[in-house]
């Protein structure tokens, strides 16, 4: 059964030591910090982590990779570095004080939202889990964006938030493919198998951050079942 | 020794190159050389202020409105005629990706293929090697022309460029560029964030160490003003550190916009190494 779930972005920012002293994404950093503590202390005993990636689950003692970005972790002599996203969520577990079993389950591509859904209604199935999505909205939001700026990238962003926000099924598994593609997005996936995993059950969402303060949309939230109190 | 096209250099000369955007848009100059006439007055300028090269583009960098190659042409190939009609001795390099912006710009005079986006079209090399002249191998992480870097990741980014730059200046040779006229350039920014700048900067001496003469390009990048909090306009003393810097530990050729200023900066580098005597010596020996 799903406890919880959470978003956050797949930021390199996110990683320890990566931001320059001025810590620009300090604001982000701790929005998506406070959506994985809530995802925390809904007390599950497994996190399952969603995120575009291809290949095969890394697994959760893999190296961060901070040094890939220019951090300050040493680089081992052996052993792979997680994908940037799996990193992100395994620091911001680490932060947050998770100490029970972590999943990293890897989203390919050409997935279809059907079969999204029916990988987070077998995630359900699978005993008490919660879910952190991560994953950020448009990466051409602004004319510094990396992507360069899409004119309609407001309206996708306007869209994944209104998904995040209401939980709506229509609104998660109507994320087009194409779109997220063009906008450098890579929340759909995640979003259909939060879609599957929800299957209709009541739950409520609590939007800590929804901004692009460097041309990428980033959205922090905390999910939980909707007769809880939200804090 | 480094030939440019018509002109031979020692390896310890230290040359700058200087920047002339034929483009509306780019990051720095917003435009100021857009004109034909301001182009030139620009090139007269930089070759007055110490310039050893001149480096003219036609497409900005950075994303924006799309160049055809016949507009590009347009705003490039008959300024290099006029700038090499002008100035028979001068160096001049042509700033682009494109095999047929750079056999155009070879008929019309041009010296160096200035191959900024990492062998992006592999016919460019082609060129060089048929028209006898030089090129600029640049690390640009594999990314697309005139985009951004996106959560660039480098198990080793001063690895990486080495292993790029250096398969680039093989093929260049293989091809038939001749050896002596090619050079490698770390890319600073290209493909890249800002950390990555930065130990591609400090670890400049493993590039030097290759054997290839290391051309970088620095001039008030967005490295520079994260570095520092510096907007563009505010980028000068950090740029001259770049430049001090590189030259110290090994470059050779720097691709600037502020010419005189760099000049000085690396005749200074020049004198405290010993490879050029000062100007005047009077201070405590008259």
């Amino acid at each position: 059964m799903l406890i919880a779930a959470a978003v956050c972005p797949p930021a390199p920012l996110l990683l320890p030591g990566v931001e320059g002293r001025q810590r620009l994404g300090a604001e982000v950093s701790s929005s998506a910090l406070a959506s994985v503590v809530a995802l925390v202390e809904s007390s599950a005993p497994t996190v399952v982590v969603l995120a575009e990636d291809e290949g095969e689950p890394p697994r959760p003692d893999q190296p961060l990779g901070t040094w890939r970005y220019g951090g300050p972790q040493a680089r081992p002599e052996s052993g792979v570095a997680l994908p940037l996203a799996f990193a992100v969520a395994m620091a911001m577990l680490t932060e947050a004080g998770f100490t029970g079993e972590v999943r990293l389950v890897p989203l390919p591509a050409s997935m279809t939202p059907e079969h999204a859904a029916a990988v987070g209604r077998e995630l359900a199935a699978d005993g008490d889990v919660a879910v952190l999505i991560v994953g950020n909205a448009s990466a051409c939001s602004t004319p510094r964006a990396p992507g360069a700026f899409r004119e309609d990238a407001e309206e996708f962003n306007d869209a994944i938030v209104h998904a995040v926000r209401t939980l709506d099924p229509h609104s998660l598994m109507g994320v087009s493919s194409e779109a997220a593609r063009d906008q450098l997005s890579d929340l759909r996936l995640p979003l259909q198998v939060l879609s599957g995993a929800l299957d209709g059950a009541r739950f409520a969402s609590d939007i800590h951050y929804a901004d692009a303060p460097a041309g990428v949309y980033y959205v922090c939230a905390a999910i939980r079942p909707a007769t809880r109190t939200m804090t | 020794m480094l030939r440019l096209g018509r002109r031979t250099f020692d390896d310890s000369d230290l040359l700058v190159m200087a920047i002339v955007n034929r483009t509306p848009d780019s990051f720095f100059d917003r435009g100021a050389s857009w004109a034909d006439d301001a182009a030139m007055e620009r090139v007269h300028q930089v070759v007055a202020d110490g310039a050893d090269i001149v480096d003219i583009g036609g497409v900005k960098a950075g994303p924006g409105d799309f160049v055809s190659v016949e507009e590009e042409a347009r705003r490039t190939i008959p300024f290099i005629e006029a700038v090499r009609s002008t100035y028979p001795n001068v160096v001049i390099s042509v700033d682009t990706w494109r095999h047929e912006i750079g056999r155009a710009a070879c008929q019309a005079g041009a010296d160096v293929m200035n191959d900024a986006w990492g062998g992006y079209d592999p016919r460019l090399a082609e060129v060089a090697a048929e028209f006898g002249a030089a090129i600029v191998c640049t690390h640009a992480g594999g990314v697309v022309p005139r985009t951004r870097p996106h959560r660039v990741a480098y198990d080793d980014v001063v690895t990486d460029i080495i292993e790029v730059t250096t398969r680039l200046a093989e093929r260049a040779v293989s091809l038939g560029v001749p050896r002596e006229s090619v050079l490698i350039d770390p890319g600073h920014d290209f493909g890249k964030n800002t950390w990555h700048s930065i130990e591609a900067t400090r670890r400049l001496d493993e590039m030097v160490a290759t054997g290839w003469p290391v051309l970088v390009s620095t001039s008030n990048k967005d490295f520079i003003g994260e570095s520092l909090d510096r907007p563009i306009p505010e980028r000068l003393a950090g740029s001259l550190s770049t430049v001090v810097v590189c030259a110290w530990e090994g470059a050779q050729v720097f691709r600037v916009h502020a010419v005189r200023e760099t000049r000085d900066a690396l005749d200074m580098v020049a004198v405290i190494r010993g490879t050029r005597p000062p100007e005047t010596v009077i201070r405590g020996i008259a």
